[in-house]
């Protein structure tokens, strides 16, 4: 299984999850996952032309995409999971790719309740230090 | 200076095209910038290149950079007050391999349209470059012919040359890089069949396609070289690569067509070693010069196989030319030095 953990970041810019992503692409090695991490130059504010950008975007090669956070959500791919660790932001655009991804999970209950809130999709939670047997299911 | 490398990637596919901008970067900070990333995933796909285009046009980059150079395609295209584009290829189904069997489409409409369509995106997109650079003349020739554009080569650099190092002569043929049917190393196999002398070859590098190197497998046991010819069709780790060269007799790289002379050529120079290439490989003639620092033939198993006997029978003849191609990489400028001079200007 290739499998790319994708995520936004803007360069020299904060990068909460670095760390997570370059764990999550050690866990996934470990378990015998080839596993990637792509981030794209996205902030996290939303606006039209970031989503049209990620939309457009293509991931060839790739049999599994773990999303993390928009607008990485968005990128078109048949196996999406999107795992959130902030809040959705709102945006139609995010509610339709969330609701075409094959599972939506949460890093927690509040991001969780908030992602039920604003899109009315009830995620599963995973925490980050679980065992990610449900980011391969 | 705040700098942005941006460059295009396919998932899981390492080689020249990711090392060149990782090693930029990497060159770029050495040097005191702020130097970053930005590796978009793309593909070649061909109803999918305009819309991924035009999605690299959307992308905010004035407000985090103060230049941008860009590398692989389609990353030219995105948009940059002061956007420098070193240029190692076209999307070449669409350019130069249109009339060829490597053609991803039709020759008919709506396929030309999307052909024409690509070309003028490229041209208005490097048309707002800064400055442009090229990789080889090949490429710089192609951007001539093909969009009415004018470039400098700039010939890329390996990211650490002083850890080559250069051994004895053995008597292995080595060839290190992508195992796939464009790098041609089934003429390398078949050229087995006719060797005379001890030479032996290995074969070394990850693939995108298994089958080509169950196929290269399977034509060495069809003809009993099993004991002569290795194949690992794996990654090769930079420390394991540079063993490999130190000892070798010499290195073979045979591309079709390639844009560039290819990091095995000037790494196998590094290492003091010559290169068998072909008449027909493209940039790599821009490095060797055959029977000066290396030697270039048809691409026949015939001629190479006598090309690999010529290097084991006359050691002198392997070590001579092997020195030579570590001249070159001076005489061609090929250096960081030069890079960051000229990409920065």
């Amino acid at each position: 299984v290739k499998l790319v953990v994708l995520d936004a970041a803007l360069p020299f810019g904060a990068d909460p999850r670095a760390a997570l992503r370059a764990a999550l692409v050690r866990r996934f090695a470990a378990s015998g996952v080839d596993a990637e991490a792509v981030v794209l130059p996205f902030a996290p504010e939303p606006s039209a032309a970031i989503e049209l950008a990620a939309r457009s975007l293509c991931l060839f090669n790739t049999d599994r995409v773990v999303a993390l956070a928009f607008p990485a959500t968005l990128v078109p791919h048949a196996a999406v999971l999107a795992w959130l660790h902030e809040a959705p932001c709102g945006r139609a655009a995010e509610g339709r790719a969330l609701a075409a991804a094959q599972r939506v999970l949460a890093a927690d209950a509040a991001v969780a309740a908030a992602i039920l809130r604003r899109h009315g999709i009830a995620a599963g939670i995973l925490r980050p230090d679980d065992a990610l047997d449900p980011l391969l299911a | 200076m705040r700098i942005g490398v941006v460059s295009t990637i396919v998932p899981f596919v390492r080689g020249g095209g990711r090392f060149i901008a990782e090693w930029l970067r990497d060159k770029l900070e050495e040097a005191g910038h702020q130097a970053a990333l930005v590796m978009l995933p793309s593909s070649d796909e061909p109803d999918r290149i305009l819309q991924q285009m035009a999605g690299f046009r959307l992308i905010e980059l004035d407000a985090h950079f103060d230049r941008v150079i860009t590398l692989r395609p389609p990353a030219h295209v995105v948009r940059h007050r002061c956007k420098v584009a070193w240029f190692i290829h076209h999307i070449r189904g669409f350019y130069d391999l249109w009339d060829t069997e490597y053609r991803p489409v039709p020759d008919r409409a709506p396929w030309t349209a999307l052909r024409d369509a690509i070309r003028a995106a490229d041209t208005r997109a490097l048309g707002e470059a800064h400055r442009i650079f090229t990789n080889s003349r090949v490429v710089g020739e192609r951007l001539r012919a093909f969009n009415g554009i004018g470039s400098e080569v700039l010939y890329p650099p390996v990211l650490d040359p002083g850890l080559f190092r250069a051994g004895a002569h053995g008597d292995e043929i080595v060839c290190i890089c992508r195992m796939e049917h464009h790098k041609r190393q089934h003429l390398l196999v078949e050229a087995m069949r006719f060797v005379r002398s001890g030479v032996r070859l290995r074969l070394c590098g990850e693939s995108f396609d298994p089958a080509y190197a169950a196929a290269l497998r399977d034509t060495v046991l069809r003809h009993g070289l099993a004991a002569r010819v290795a194949i690992e069709d794996r990654w090769i780790a930079e420390e394991e690569k540079r063993a490999l060269l130190a000892t070798a007799l010499a290195a073979a790289y045979l591309p079709l067509d390639e844009d560039s002379y290819g990091y095995p050529t000037v790494e196998a120079a590094h290492a003091g070693r010559a290169t068998v290439t072909a008449s027909d490989a493209g940039g790599a003639l821009e490095f060797v010069r055959d029977g000066e620092s290396g030697i270039v033939v048809p691409p026949d198993p015939l001629a190479i196989a006598a090309a690999f006997d010529a290097l084991f029978d006359d050691r002198t003849l392997a070590a001579r030319l092997g020195a030579a191609a570590a001249e070159r990489i001076t005489a061609l400028g090929i250096g960081w030095n030069n890079v960051l001079r000229s990409l920065l200007a």
